[in-house]
């Protein structure tokens, strides 16, 4: 079930009706309708997986206690290691199998020696690498003491199964939301607008841009030998946008329908276009991985406080394993590693940390500088993005030096009858940058509507998004993170 | 929450609303201007999918108007048919492909298949009658919510660019390529999919197309294109026999299937090529186009001309190699 088909916006209705109207008195009982929904919204992709997500739930609950209960540091040390393998394992084997036997033949026939691998065919189950982080996180945190391990499994369950934020984050951490399983939740005029203002801002982001992004960025990416070099960076811009509206309106639905429900998810995107350089970018941007990586991998790591051969250690280690954790492919590690190397400068010389203020803050415009900032730092990601939407490295090589050829001075064009239409989708995502412009103070693109006192020209404005959503809204597109 | 409840419904109500009105204005509008143009001297129309949208080249057979469309199923060319006869020159008679995949029950899927309707429902949404909306929705309801949109913005984009020249919707398409022979070599590894099952849907709607030009006092011939006799379609003709004699006995059936052709004047086992299409136009031209023939109900008749055509060696002999 897409967030953005007629089952679910017939789904979320009869879900938050219910929640509030029928359920709304006892938080246990709506904590039980969270998980019976989450569970039926997770089967509508493939039910058989919902075995392994009860698996995944029932083990990390199991070892939490276990945990919770040691007697001694070894024995809680057992059970960390034994949920941490078997969660890891799970991913191994559903995500990484087959790429690591391929990888591996495909190694030894460099050296002369041919093997049949063993390959499985199962399909991915949806949402695998958020839930087991979401696991991990529960996990390390009980045994570092942070938190006391979940005594009641319904609401461990709903923690791990919340189905706005199911299938592709944001990444939750125990700290954060089971406290707000546990406690009554109030609805609140204010919050609700807000969620439903998030979730229109998504659908805008999803259905107007990402969709229409990904018509133009599949033609030009698919036969890449056949364009221009102006169309090529055209191309990539498009596939910017395209994730970006995609994953970035994925997490504002997802948040505002927990909004809707009364919970407060993690924040997961924060205008990453406007960054200033890679690390200010990467602080904007899938927000509750990159912090999860910080919390559970760079900080053991040494984090920080090491010298600096170290830092650019831990630095490589870390967008290694997120490049990694994207997918099963080289572009993948590549893409990760060339983000290290953008970020590497800012270690060495330890500027990585002079942007954290929103950027012009108070003001209509960037300065100049600003601006040359914001868009190298863009171009810089949108040469990267290339290898995460390639098929295959030598794929996005070719691509890539290819956009450096004279015709990189050329009109860009993909149908010759309508020259125009492939800029269409480029003014779309203007629009969007402005909105996202004048609303970079809030927490989400639509947030400072209510800034506007006239109820009537606010309307109006939600009717316009509204209508442009239903315009351009064709088979639903399934959301890109959903395949990681 | 009881404010929250009146807002959302208040805007979904706005919404629904102004999308309706813009439906209305966009159909009334639409319906008044849109035509599919006919030249003054097309007297007779060429009705179908894709064997007559290749086998009927118009531009050799004079006075003839070949407005076939491949995967069109009889439900949309029967608002085809609205907008062909809003011109105001006479036509005289008719000729609809019948065949033996139009009785499938993949026709159903021409119908309101997502694909379909995608692709046809837009053009012809302000003409569709109510209990054929109905129809569709009862079919198709998931894959129906989603063309009202495809809709609106297409017709928008052709109201603003004045386009309501419905003449992209139909046509000779000449086919430059034949694949027959490699098609007959793996002809025996062919897997033909036998679809046992009817869709009566698909007949009921030629029905409906016959009754629209018999209204109009407009001749109405069934035809069935030259087809190649490996065809793996004939699987049900027997069952195709059944449906002609019971259902459109009183219709002239002009059975041109067997029409011999050569390998390379196919384009594959069911599609003329070009060169096809031209020696058959040229021929049907010739000897049917207008010949008296045409004035006599009797299926008797058609298939002795045919006959004696071959006998006469008008038509040559030779069969398919």
């Amino acid at each position: 079930m897409l967030f953005n088909s007629l089952s679910f916006a017939i789904f979320f209705p009869i879900v938050f009706l219910i929640y509030w109207f029928v359920t709304g008195k006892s938080t246990k009982w709506q904590n039980i309708l969270l998980l019976i929904a989450s569970y039926y919204f997770y089967a509508c992709w493939d039910w058989r997986f919902l075995f392994l997500l009860m698996f995944s739930t029932f083990l990390d609950y199991f070892t939490g206690l276990k945990i919770s209960n040691a007697k001694s540091i070894w024995s809680s040390k057992f059970w960390l290691w034994l949920s941490i393998i078997v969660n890891v394992g799970f991913l191994a084997v559903f995500k990484y199998y087959n790429f690591f036997i391929l990888s591996f033949t495909e190694a030894l026939s460099n050296f002369g020696f041919k093997i049949n691998p063993f390959t499985i065919n199962v399909i991915l189950p949806v949402g695998i690498s958020f839930y087991t982080f979401h696991g991990l996180s529960y996990i390390i945190d009980i045994y570092k003491k942070r938190i006391k391990a979940e005594t009641n499994f319904i609401d461990y369950s709903v923690f791990v199964s919340f189905f706005p934020l199911l299938v592709a984050g944001p990444i939750e951490r125990a700290t954060h939301l089971l406290p707000q399983i546990k406690s009554a939740r109030k609805f609140t005029y204010e919050r609700a607008a807000d969620g439903m203002r998030q979730i229109l801002g998504g659908l805008f982001k999803k259905i107007v841009i990402a969709d229409l992004c990904a018509e133009y960025a599949n033609i030009i990416f698919e036969n890449p030998g056949e364009h221009t070099a102006s169309t090529l960076l055209l191309g990539a811009i498009f596939f910017a946008f395209q994730i970006y509206g995609d994953f970035s309106g994925y997490s504002d639905i997802a948040l505002g329908t927990a909004r809707l429900l009364g919970f407060d998810l993690l924040r997961n995107f924060a205008y990453p276009y406007f960054s200033r350089d890679i690390a200010e970018f990467w602080r904007r941007w899938h927000i509750s991985l990159s912090t999860w990586f910080r919390d559970y991998l760079y900080i053991p790591l040494g984090g920080s406080r090491v010298t600096t051969f170290i830092k650019v250690r831990n630095t490589f280690i870390i967008f290694l394993v997120s490049g990694f954790w994207h997918g099963a492919n080289w572009t993948f590690i590549v893409w990760g590693l060339l983000n290290a190397l953008y970020i590497l400068p800012s270690i060495v010389f330890n500027t990585n940390r002079i942007n954290l203020d929103i950027v012009a803050t108070g003001k209509y415009l960037p300065s100049f500088s600003e601006l040359f900032k914001i868009v190298l730092t863009f171009l810089l990601t949108t040469l990267a993005w290339i290898f995460f939407r390639s098929e295959t490295v030598g794929q996005a090589i070719h691509y890539l030096t290819s956009i450096f050829d004279s015709s990189l001075i050329s009109i860009p064009r993909i149908a010759e009858d309508q020259p125009i239409m492939i800029f269409v989708p480029l003014c779309l995502a203007f629009i969007m940058l402005i909105a996202e412009w004048i609303g970079r103070e809030g927490p989400f693109m639509l947030y400072s509507m209510h800034k506007i006192r006239i109820r009537g020209i606010r309307w109006i404005i939600y009717l316009t998004i509204t209508t442009a959503i239903y315009l351009s809204q064709g088979k639903a597109q399934a959301f890109i993170y959903f395949q990681f | 929450m009881k404010k929250f409840l009146l807002n959302t419904l208040a805007i979904s109500v706005l919404f629904i609303g102004f999308i309706s009105i813009t439906v209305l204005l966009l159909n009334n509008h639409i319906s008044k201007k849109a035509i599919y143009p006919l030249n003054g001297a097309d007297q007779y129309l060429i009705l179908g999918h894709s064997h007559p949208q290749c086998a009927y080249d118009d531009s050799i057979i004079h006075g003839y108007k070949n407005v076939a469309s491949g995967g069109e199923s009889y439900f949309f060319t029967y608002y085809k048919s609205l907008l062909l006869l809003k011109n105001s020159s006479p036509i005289k008679g008719v000729f609809i492909e019948f065949t033996n995949n139009q009785i499938e029950s993949s026709m159903n899927d021409w119908i309101w298949g997502d694909k379909y309707l995608n692709e046809r429902y837009p053009y012809y949404s302000p003409y569709i009658e109510k209990s054929d909306l109905k129809f569709l929705i009862s079919k198709n309801s998931h894959f129906f919510s989603q063309t009202i949109p495809i809709s609106i913005k297409k017709n928008t984009l052709y109201t603003l660019a004045n386009k309501f020249d419905y003449t992209r919707l139909g046509g000779y398409t000449p086919v430059y390529k034949s694949k027959t022979d490699s098609f007959l070599r793996v002809f025996d590894t062919l897997k033909t999919t036998i679809d046992t099952t009817i869709s009566y849907h698909h007949i009921s709607y030629l029905k409906k197309l016959i009754a629209l030009f018999q209204e109009k006092n407009i001749k109405v011939f069934l035809i069935r294109s030259p087809q190649h006799k490996k065809y793996n379609g004939y699987y049900n003709e027997k069952k195709f026999i059944e449906i002609l004699k019971n259902h459109f006995d009183t219709i002239p059936f002009l059975d041109f299937s067997s029409f011999p052709l050569k390998n390379s004047e196919f384009a594959d086992l069911e599609h003329l090529n070009k060169n096809g299409s031209m020696i058959f136009s040229s021929w049907f031209y010739e000897k049917i186009a207008f010949s008296p023939i045409l004035q006599n109900n009797n299926q008797d008749t058609i298939e002795d001309f045919i006959k004696r055509e071959i006998e006469l060696g008008t038509l040559r002999l030779t069969s398919h190699d």
